[in-house]
């Protein structure tokens, strides 16, 4: 009952919220030990849209050759439920992706105890295991809607600072809010002409590009055994859980 | 007693035979001993937008530690030279 309440507490919130506001939060996303991108996420209180942008920071100062923005595109939905995420992805000498991903409910875990303030914003932590990545997250109820970087929502505020256990890179924090944003935003382009395919598929397609590649990566006179090929956040799914 | 001495004469130019046999030259060869030991290095490769693509681990016998880390900067080299982006892992990230 209480969560019933809580629920219908924040959408009511997040109705009102959205009539006069849209919210944008700029994330940066710590992509790898060698490269750091913005992720602008957006949201009009139906909509949410976030882009990582093309632009990548490569530490060694070297500019981007290949500048592709990611769209990741979902709807607000009520907590509980499963979300539908569209996307984009590139695959070097494969093309362009438009994805298809439900991503299933993310069993976070809040504790009220753990607080820290982020720009200004009083942030509750939470943790989860998110498609095999043990995950610690900082939300604010503040910003009523459950929203977040990349494919990451359910807890009943915005996720301001997102982070792998354990690792230096794959974490996003925010370095800018804004509850009245007036950019102009699509929050339904189009792409025509990328490939339209469910994320089962791209995972496989993604998986066997990576294991050619690295086979052909051979060094004369040397013994190579490749040790992982799935390196982002996402390290398992759940059809490849049902498998088991 | 001719008959005897004859013998007895015979009997010791056998054993004198006989030890030369034994005797034969042995060689001492010198065996020359060199280790090599297992090198490795793991190498992490990235795409041209910052990904993570993969990591392999390349290893080869080398003989002591200085080629050791002179082989790991090769395999580095020749990746880099074949247009692979990498790594070498426990670099830590800038």
């Amino acid at each position: 009952m209480i969560k019933a309440l809580s629920i219908f507490f924040i959408s009511i919130c997040g109705i009102l919220y959205s009539q006069t506001n849209r919210v944008h939060i700029k994330y940066l996303n710590v992509r790898s030990p060698i490269a750091n991108v913005y992720e602008d996420l957006y949201t009009d209180g139906l909509n949410v849209l976030s882009k990582q942008d093309g632009n990548i920071m490569f530490n060694d100062g070297e500019k981007s050759k290949i500048k592709k923005d990611f769209y990741f595109i979902s709807k607000l939905n009520s907590l509980g439920q499963n979300r539908d995420f569209f996307y984009t992805q590139y695959l070097e000498n494969v093309g362009d992706f438009f994805i298809h991903d439900k991503v299933p409910v993310i069993a976070w875990s809040i504790d009220k105890k753990s607080t820290k303030k982020i720009l200004g914003y009083e942030c509750i932590k939470a943790t989860t295991t998110f498609r095999g990545s043990p995950m610690t997250a900082y939300f604010t109820k503040e910003i009523p809607f459950s929203i977040g970087p990349f494919k990451f929502y359910g807890l009943p505020g915005a996720i301001l600072d997102i982070r792998v256990d354990g690792k230096n890179y794959d974490l996003w924090k925010a370095i800018k809010i804004d509850i009245n944003d007036s950019t102009p935003i699509d929050f339904n382009p189009q792409f025509d002409d990328f490939t339209k395919i469910q994320v089962k598929d791209y995972i496989q397609i993604k998986d066997e590009k990576a294991t050619s590649f690295m086979n052909n990566a051979q060094v004369a006179g040397s013994t190579g055994k490749v040790m992982n090929i799935r390196f982002d956040v996402e390290k398992s799914f759940e059809w490849e859980e049902a498998v088991k | 007693m001719k008959k005897i001495i004859l013998i007895a004469a015979l009997g010791v130019a056998g054993l004198v035979s006989a030890k030369g046999v034994v005797e034969s030259k042995t060689v001492k060869g010198k065996r020359a001993t060199v280790a090599f030991q297992l090198c490795g290095v793991t190498v992490t490769f990235y795409n041209s937008m910052g990904q993570i693509t993969g990591q392999q681990m390349y290893t080869s016998d080398q003989p002591n530690l200085t080629s050791c880390m002179a082989y790991q900067s090769g395999v580095i080299a020749n990746l880099r030279a074949q247009g692979y982006r990498v790594q070498q892992m426990n670099n830590s990230a800038n």
